[in-house]
């Protein structure tokens, strides 16, 4: 096995287990969850990286594993819920259908990726010079998708009214 | 760079421009006036710039389709006559919707003037939406109007219930948004692109991974039928109708559907529309005549129980959900395997949208000073308090309903014609369960109209209306208008057949365009054959 | 080594130093310190004021404005960077600078906009 292949695996070990930590020890406080989805995403920045995907590791570091955070450990504070409120675990049969459609369909896509591995990208899978660099993406995202950037411009401004909206004491 | 001839870019998009603006504006009226004083104004300021942008839409589907000469704009949009037809019908429901919330609001004591700007951002991103030619800015119109429609569902900040509708609403609809970047995550997988005509293309050729793109498919059908409220997916709806304050659910019946019909039905016809995909490898098709045959079930069953009017009418927009699909059945395709669409969704978004405002807007005067439950107390014995009103409820029900002399019975009619013509009585049995669906919905319908006319004002809870020019003139309006497409239709009939057919430019053009500053010729040939089909009615 | 990884070997050291580091640092405390933990030592400030309060009680919702609106700002950034690293080059292209500029100019316009609102309704107030 290569060597880039054995740090693929540690990372994708890695990501799978912190966030199964996320989601697998209810009862704990939420908190927990939380930094363990922060070591999660450090995982799959590197697994980013692997994909010589530069940007997309940083944003994901930068974004994720720093703003998003931020409110999702607000948010588990600002509920700050016991035990109590969060009440017993019910293990009924909609919970184990869920569980059931999700197992068949990450089953499915591995059949279905592994299948056809060979015919996805062919002979485009030479990474063109400069991919995954923030010029590059500044090339995409100003060339071909300039009106997606102004239109993120004013959804930007529509989460601030709403956040002002939704959330302020008085209007 | 470009023929003297084109008309520039920034004119071509100049709809999306001036709502935009109309938003910027209304926001900073709202932060700028003071604090307590009427923003109702601020309805009519909007409405006025819905109003202009529509003339520029009109101004532009003479000169149809359109070409951008910008590559990031090219890329992005494809202004032709079916985004144009669905952005004019968004923007008729956004001006009237934005109207009926000028007094409304104050009653409901909640008059602020964020309202106006988020409600023109939203429809920003309707148009954006139904003029998209690629993955992403569709994607990023669907959430702007999304994460403003949450916002405004929630508006009414000091009611738990209307609170609530946004949290449903907001929750059901991320969920809808993964499966939607999930589908095209698996699309762009298959095939390498996400560009509609480009998408189509690489499936057509014979190394494309079909079982990828299947995945992708079914995300993406999935994230439609969130989003429309069809049937399996319908659950959010009506909490989120009945709690929203009401101008806003008109909105939500109207913009929002018209929206991601309008979208979906070109992603899914541009970019997977070959007919052999459509029932083969690919069987959108299908399942959406199965989802179809659902939500007239669900949405018709249901409503008949209801007390609530606007839960009602939330039943019944997924048992037009479940109508308005039939129209993407059965689309007619040339042999080169060009698809386009008949006149019958556009038409019945049309009808659909006007009988909605008429409606909402009647829920909206009769729930006065607060009132959050429009139950039939609320509006018994209407016709004697305020006949115009009652008079504008029963056109919109007998419209939904589909009686004739009605915006909507052409609708239908139209849908079921197309239906048959296109897959030779294939689907006769669709159309068949969709005329019993039609009858059940006569007894939920008629029964507003009933108790409106012939019940008596309940003695201990009198009806609460609220004055409100705006209001009843919009609500008028919409009634008005449903009158006059049911009586003479041809000229909308002609404009949704000239729109539906465009779709099949799409295709040609991509062909004849090889680079980006080319100077298109354009190929109307599709959309005039498809324009004898919509005369024949 | 590929040389698209290569910028990213110092990272892997200093990460497998500092998580190493901790850990060791950790290891160690717990096996060389002796540990006789009594309430008064287990209080959160040892030697300050008694606490007055169960520390899990609900903050207002007053963070989660300032939380949510630092990310709203936070994101720009994403948008921001990309176009400041190709900016120079696209001066010099004369067709497309007056996109390049206007484009980030609206950009800019509208978060502005967002700024003035938040000002002006008070949101960064602490009512």
């Amino acid at each position: 096995m290569e060597f880039i292949q054995i740090v693929f695996w540690l990372l994708a070990a890695g990501a799978i287990l912190t966030s199964l930590m996320v989601v697998l020890p209810r009862g704990r406080n939420p908190l927990y969850g939380a930094l363990a989805l922060i070591l999660s995403f450090f995982f799959v920045a590197g697994i980013y990286v692997l994909l010589v995907a530069h940007t997309m590791a940083i944003l994901q570091i930068l974004v994720y594993a720093g703003a998003i955070m931020v409110l999702f450990t607000f948010v588990i504070m600002l509920l700050n819920l016991s035990k109590r409120e969060l009440g017993e675990e019910s293990k009924n049969l909609a919970q184990a259908l869920g569980v059931g459609a999700v197992a068949f369909i990450i089953i499915k896509s591995i059949i279905i990726v592994d299948a056809s591995a060979d015919s996805v990208g062919g002979d485009n899978l030479a990474l063109p010079k400069g991919f995954g660099t923030i010029e590059s993406i500044a090339d995409q995202m100003f060339h071909r998708h300039l009106l997606s950037f102004e239109l993120i411009a004013i959804l930007l401004l529509v989460a601030v009214i709403g956040a002002v909206v939704l959330a302020k004491r008085t209007l | 760079m470009q023929a003297a001839t084109t008309t520039s870019d920034l004119a071509i998009i100049s709809p999306l421009f001036i709502v935009c603006a109309m938003g910027l504006v209304a926001l900073l009226v709202a932060v700028f006036t003071p604090k307590d004083s009427f923003k109702g104004w601020l309805g009519y300021v909007v409405a006025f710039g819905f109003a202009l942008a529509l003339v520029a839409v009109v101004w532009l589907w003479k000169q149809a389709p359109l070409t951008l000469s910008n590559e990031s704009l090219f890329f992005a949009l494809s202004v032709d006559h079916f985004g144009l037809g669905l952005t004019a019908v968004i923007l008729i429901g956004g001006l009237l919707a934005a109207l009926t919330a000028v007094d409304y609001l104050p009653s409901q004591r909640s008059d602020h003037g964020e309202y106006y700007a988020l409600v023109a951002f939203a429809v920003l991103g309707m148009m954006a939406m139904v003029m998209s030619a690629d993955m992403l800015t569709f994607f990023v119109a669907l959430e702007l109007m999304s994460i403003s429609v949450y916002v405004l569902a929630g508006f009414k900040r000091q009611s738990a219930f209307s609170t609530e509708a946004a949290m449903k609403y907001f929750v059901t609809g991320s969920f809808a948004s993964a499966l939607l970047l999930l589908g095209i995550a698996f699309t762009y997988g298959a095939t390498g692109s996400i560009r509609f005509t480009e998408i189509a293309e690489a499936l057509a050729s014979p190394q494309a991974s079909l079982p990828i793109a299947q995945f992708g498919v079914v995300m993406l059908l999935a994230a439609f039928f969130f989003k429309v409220a069809a049937a399996p997916f319908h659950m959010w709806t009506p909490d989120v109708y009945e709690g929203a304050p009401t101008s806003v659910t008109a909105l939500m019946a109207t913009g929002v559907k018209v929206a991601a019909f309008g979208g979906f039905a070109r992603m899914f016809l541009t970019a997977f529309g070959d007919a052999r995909f459509r029932t083969g490898d690919l069987p959108w098709e299908t399942i959406i005549a199965i989802v179809a045959v659902a939500s007239m079930f669900a949405g018709n069953l249901m409503a008949l129980a209801q007390k609530n009017l606007k839960r009602m009418l939330a039943y019944s927009a997924i048992a037009h959900t479940g109508y308005i699909m039939l129209a993407m059945l059965a689309a007619p395709t040339s042999g080169d395997g060009t698809v386009w669409l008949g006149p019958g969704l556009i038409f019945y978004l049309l009808g659909y949208t006007l009988a909605s405002i008429a409606a909402f807007g009647v829920a909206s005067v009769v729930s006065g000073n607060d009132v959050e439950d429009v139950n039939e107390v609320a509006y018994a014995g209407l016709a004697k308090r305020s006949p115009a009103h009652a008079l504008i409820l029963a056109v919109a029900m007998l419209s939904l309903l589909g009686i004739p002399l009605t915006a909507g019975f052409i609708g239908k009619l139209t849908i079921f014609a197309e239906v048959l013509d296109g897959s030779h009585n294939e689907y006769l049995w669709i159309v068949v369960v969709a005329v019993i669906n039609s009858i059940i919905s006569a007894f939920y319908y008629l029964r507003v109209i009933l108790v409106a006319y012939m019940r008596d004002e309940a003695a201990e809870r009198p009806i609460q209306l609220v004055s409100s020019r705006s209001l009843t003139l919009a609500a008028g309006l919409a009634a008005f208008l449903t009158l006059v497409v049911g009586l003479v239709p041809s000229r909308a009939l002609m404009a949704s057949g000239k729109a539906g057919g465009s779709l099949a430019d799409s295709k040609a053009r991509a062909a004849s365009t090889a680079t980006v500053n080319d100077v298109h010729t354009e190929a109307d040939a599709p959309a005039t054959a498809s324009a004898p089909k919509a005369t024949k009615l | 080594m590929d040389p698209n990884y290569a910028p990213y070997v110092p990272v892997a050291v200093v990460s497998i130093l500092v998580v190493g580091l901790a850990a060791v640092i950790l290891l160690l405390n717990r096996m060389l310190g002796p540990r006789r933990p009594t309430r008064e030592k287990g209080i959160p400030y040892e030697s300050g004021v008694d606490p007055v309060s169960h520390p899990r009680r609900r903050f207002s919702v007053k963070f989660y404005m300032t939380a949510i609106l630092f990310l709203v700002f936070d994101l720009e950034v994403v948008f921001i960077y990309p176009w400041a690293t190709r900016f120079k080059a696209w001066l010099a292209d004369d067709a497309f600078a007056p996109v390049a500029l206007g484009s980030m100019l609206f950009f800019v316009l509208v978060l502005a906009l967002g700024l003035v609102y938040e000002w002006k309704r008070g949101a960064m107030n602490w009512e």
